[in-house]
């Protein structure tokens, strides 16, 4: 009896070992196969155990039983840290990480640099309380030149060649004509924008058939040449930014009086003079105070009533800002360029 | 555009000022100064032309006396006009020509001189030079000469050969229809009546302010030289110059308007220098036809009016100093309160005729620098912006956020592109506007239709080898409503998709963008506007291909079309592969969006979701079925996902199997399987009995 519990104690200590031991679910199987197979040592115990006498039987019986819970228990502990190291090693292997492939995108829109630009410009003025005015773009010549003081063989006419359809009908060469529809049909204050395409006949690197423009028209009493100057100055730090210097000199346009061009301070160079700007100035867009004779045409008196008026070219805006030297580039629709804004 | 001549305007006012520093003072009064071009690099400022962008309402500048005069008002420094020695002959003009003004209106004054026994030949090189700085070719001295008085006063003057003329006189008149002049430019043209001429007692000698006649000019050989000075009416010669497509030097100065006392001083100027350096004899005195003089021209100024318009506090003493360096004569300052005051105008600022006027020229004399800027909030005025504006930003930006490119053409197009769509013969998009003067051909009319120029874009871009496309574009369409109605103008929507419709990536290739790709951007355009109720049905415009287009219909009106562009239009416009595009009306689409929309509480009760497929006949639309289980469910049925459409071997031919996701919910519990169980089985029936519907399978939850 004594040989058989030390028996039993030494497959123990051995079956113990060969299973911290197998490093692979193949040697764990033969550990098993060995002590607990249908000619393992410890099931040859247990096989025998028919043969012996009572008191042994019991007691060398419940040894080997216990001994056999345990190795099973052992055994399927072994089997599951075995395989999760194998998995461990798979995976690793396998799905080795390559962070520099490129990822899967989706398709990326761009609005037009001319429909982000105009939109920018519409949004300073909305927050300085201009309403948006809209209107057509083709227009009666009444609208385009009349009503803004050029009759018919005024000179002035051809700062805007113009594109054409009847004697009368025309392409609009500027938005000026929905100022004077706003006018006709509203009483002061008025406070608009009227951004929109107009038309010269004209085509080479800074010019093209149609245009985006945004103009503006601020009537009230006592508006001064002072607050067209504060406005378009608010306007420059807002969009081209605050360190911007600003430059107005006298010009001339048919529809106010007094007129005046508003330089910046060039933005590439900061005002001392490039490539670009030869004087360190660009100017960026016409204004004026309102002629008489054009709140004449709307019937507004003009002793009570004064106002400013502007206008800019959306192309030349961003052409400035993004340095781009050919306008027609606006309208060729090459996606490698929409995709640059 | 008028070259300035650094030295030359230094010799009417001596300034301290160097050319930048003179381009730049001009600038700030208004005098545009667009470069200063130097042409000799050793002598500083010796050959620097200044070139000045003179604008319409300012003739005066035209003449490098006019620019000195601003010179003056700048700096403070007098002028001096250049000197006309004249040693007239005792022979008088009255005795050997004559002057007669038959049209008083298009000539208000016309003068003579008679310069005899003059030796044509090469100017002295310090006027050729002189003449070549400005961009004028050097003639020969007489002709040289009255350009380069034109230079100096901006008085165009006209020399004949005196011994050309018919009965040696001169006669104003307009011309008669079918009379002809070979012009010194030797074309021959055909006269109108609305044309003003000089002529001889029989013929036109000249067109008046604009060209003279080939027959009359300077000669080498001319002894006699009868030399015009005169003032045209601005619009005869506007008429005549845009008639004839002939603009001068002199047409250019007399359209916008001339100056009645310059006449005077350019011609005696002319004949001075005539005679000291083609050595000609001026006969005494001159011929002066001035049927029409301007009345002296008074303008009354109220200083209130020149504070409030240009926001600055000045004296009316203060104004009137202003003005008298601009050469304005002020007669009385300030006697009334408001700072009254009577300006006279000098006669070379036919501009000038207006209070406004006049605020305008104390303004730029005193510096648009020198006015503060004025920041004021007056009463607050909400700005408005509206709702289509909103919207169609809107549009805008859901197509973006579905991976499209914006693109912007030109409003006009080729009309041989619209013949290339496959229109109906009636189709509205075949009537045009046509342009008077086009550019060219391709830009010719306005457009009806976006798409000519999303398939311009396309093809621009297939030439330049990016063939994965999805662009759009948002702009005005134009219909004609004949000639006594402006155009009727309406806001269109074109997308273009063409290529494969995702973005290249290594582990997967490419699917070929389908009419379903599409209809998926336009349901994700109608749902981000939230529009509900848009019927989409097939379509049969022949721009498609046939029976690969659809119409979008909103409130029973047909709003767009989309599909596979017809495969000869593709062709037609040099295209390689399928072409998918929608053009719709954006007020349509619009109209219906952006209504504000009431919050639906989110239910925090489970869904159950049921999948079960039916076998129909091929021709029954899924849309129908879709109709049918949505009227069949009752109202926990939240949401159907189509997600399966097979055709295939184990189905009678003719039919297919539609699969569908039904997902049910309750706001307020969790829904039992029998609810949900009897919910099925009513959209089995239905779809049974309307459409003979077999159920192919059906998954539990
Ligand atoms: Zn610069």
């Amino acid at each position: 009896m004594k040989a058989a519990i030390e028996s039993l104690a030494s497959i123990e200590q051995e079956a113990s070992k060969g299973i911290e031991g197998a490093s692979t679910l193949h040697e764990l199987d033969q550990v098993r196969v060995r002590y607990l197979g249908r000619k393992g040592s410890l099931t040859g115990i247990l096989r025998s155990l028919a043969s012996m006498p009572a008191e042994e039987r019991r007691s060398v019986g419940k040894e080997a039983n216990r001994l056999k819970a345990l190795l099973g228990q052992r055994i399927e502990e072994r089997t599951r840290q075995i395989t999760e190291e194998m998995a461990r090693r798979v995976e690793g292997q396998a799905a080795q990480l390559d962070v520099t492939l490129p990822g899967r995108k989706t398709w990326l829109g761009h609005k037009h640099p001319l429909s982000q630009g105009l939109q920018e410009i519409v949004d300073v003025f909305l927050r300085m309380g201009f309403s948006i005015a809209v209107g057509p773009d083709v227009e009666w010549d009444y609208y385009n030149f009349e009503a803004l003081n050029m009759p018919a063989d005024h000179p002035a006419r051809d700062m805007w060649s113009t594109f054409f359809i009847t004697d009368t009908m025309l392409l609009r060469t500027h938005t000026s004509p929905v100022q004077i529809r706003v006018m006709e049909r509203e009483k002061p204050p008025i406070r608009i924008i009227t951004p929109g395409r107009c038309y010269r006949v004209d085509l080479d690197a800074s010019h093209a058939p149609n245009l985006h423009q945004i103009e503006g028209l601020y009537v009230d009493r006592d508006v001064s040449l002072g607050d067209l100057k504060g406005t378009l100055e608010l306007f420059a730090a807002a969009v081209y930014g605050d360190d911007v210097k600003s430059r107005f000199v006298p010009s001339y346009f048919p529809f106010t009086e007094p007129s005046a061009e508003m330089y910046i301070s060039c933005t590439i160079c900061g005002g001392t003079g490039c490539r670009v700007c030869h004087s360190g100035w660009v100017e960026i867009l016409g204004c004026g105070m309102v002629d008489p004779a054009v709140f004449e045409a709307v019937g507004y008196d003009a002793e009570e009533w004064t106002g400013f008026a502007f206008g800019m070219g959306v192309e030349r805006v961003l052409m400035l800002k993004h340095r781009i030297d050919d306008i027609r580039l606006f309208y060729e629709n090459d996606v490698r360029f929409l995709r640059q804004f | 555009m008028f070259r300035v001549p650094y030295d030359w305007l230094k010799e009417y006012v001596d300034a301290p000022l160097s050319s930048g520093e003179l381009a730049w003072a001009l600038s700030d009064i208004g005098v545009e100064v667009g470069a200063v071009e130097s042409t000799s690099v050793e002598n500083g400022d010796e050959g620097v032309v200044l070139d000045l962008e003179v604008t319409a309402n300012r003739p005066d500048l035209l003449g490098i006396i006019g620019v000195a005069r601003e010179v003056a008002a700048i700096s403070g420094r007098t002028l001096t006009l250049p000197p006309a020695p004249i040693r007239e002959a005792e022979q008088t003009i009255d005795a050997l020509t004559s002057v007669d003004v038959q049209d008083a209106r298009g000539c208000p004054r016309y003068c003579a001189r008679l310069i005899t026994d003059v030796e044509v030949g090469p100017s002295p090189p310090w006027l050729a030079r002189r003449l070549e700085l400005v961009g004028m070719r050097p003639l020969n001295n007489v002709v040289d000469i009255t350009n380069y008085v034109l230079m100096e006063y901006g008085q165009p003057l006209h020399p004949f050969d005196f011994d050309e003329l018919i009965e040696k006189r001169i006669v104003v008149r307009r011309a008669r229809p079918g009379e002809q002049i070979v012009t010194i430019d030797d074309v021959e043209r055909t006269l109108t009546s609305d044309l003003l001429v000089i002529a001889d007692a029989e013929r036109p000698v000249a067109l008046a302010g604009i060209m003279g006649g080939r027959e009359t000019e300077i000669k080498p050989k001319t002894r006699n030289v009868l030399l015009e000075s005169a003032l045209f009416d601005p619009v005869v010669i506007r008429r005549g110059s845009k008639a004839l497509k002939l603009e001068t030097e002199a047409s250019f100065r007399f359209e916008r308007g001339g100056d009645p006392e310059a006449v005077i001083s350019a011609i005696d100027r002319a004949a001075a220098l005539i005679e000291e350096l083609a050595g000609g004899t001026v006969v005494r005195g001159r011929i002066d036809c001035h049927p029409l003089p301007r009345p002296e021209n008074v303008i009354v100024i109220r200083q209130a009016k020149v504070n409030q318009i240009l926001g600055i506090d000045l004296t009316a003493g203060e104004t009137a100093r202003l003005l008298e360096r601009l050469g304005f004569r002020v007669t009385d300052t300030a006697s009334a309160p408001d700072g009254t005051m009577s300006v006279v105008v000098p006669s070379f600022r036919r501009d000038i005729s207006r209070e406004i006027d006049l605020v305008e020229e104390a303004g730029r004399l005193y510096g648009y620098a020198n006015i503060p800027s004025r920041h004021r909030v007056r009463e607050f005025v909400p700005a408005r912006r509206e709702r289509e504006d909103k919207e169609t930003q809107r549009l805008c930006e859901l197509l973006v956020a579905q991976g499209c490119l914006e693109v912007i053409s030109y409003s006009f197009i080729d009309p041989r592109k619209i013949d290339l769509l496959n229109l109906g013969p009636d189709d509205e998009r075949r009537s045009t506007i046509r342009l008077r003067n086009p550019l060219s051909e391709e830009l010719s009319v306005l457009r009806t239709s976006l798409i000519p120029g999303l398939l311009r874009a396309a093809v621009t871009n297939q030439h330049r080898r990016a063939d994965n496309l999805r662009l759009f574009e948002i702009g005005k369409v134009f219909f004609s409503q004949g000639t006594d109605e402006l155009p009727l103008e309406r806001v269109r929507l074109g997308v273009l998709l063409m290529g494969v419709c995702d973005a290249p990536f290594w582990g997967r290739d490419p699917a070929p963008v389908g009419f379903y790709d599409l209809k998926g951007l336009i349901e994700g355009v109608l749902d981000g506007l939230r529009i509900g109720g848009c019927e989409i049905v097939p379509g049969d415009d022949p721009l498609y291909a046939p029976g690969q287009s659809a119409h979008l219909e909103l409130d029973g009106e047909v709003i767009g079309s989309f599909g596979e562009l017809a495969s000869s239009v593709v062709r037609a416009f040099d295209l390689a592969g399928p072409v998918y595009v929608l053009d719709a009306d954006v007020e349509g689409l619009i109209r219906r969006a952006g209504e504000v929309r009431l919050y639906e509480k989110i239910t925090r009760y489970p869904a159950a979701v049921r999948d079960v497929a039916f076998v129909v006949e091929e021709s029954i639309p899924v849309g129908d079925l879709l109709d049918g289980i949505r009227e069949a469910a009752g109202n926990h049925l939240e949401r159907i996902q189509v997600f399966d459409v097979y055709r295939g071997e184990q189905l009678p031919t003719g039919s297919k199997s539609v699969a569908f996701s039904l997902s049910f919910r309750a706001a307020d519990r969790t829904l039992t399987d029998e609810e949900i169980d009897a919910a099925s089985a009513a959209v089995v029936d239905l779809l049974r009995e309307r459409w003979g519907a077999a159920v192919r399978g059906a998954t539990p939850a």
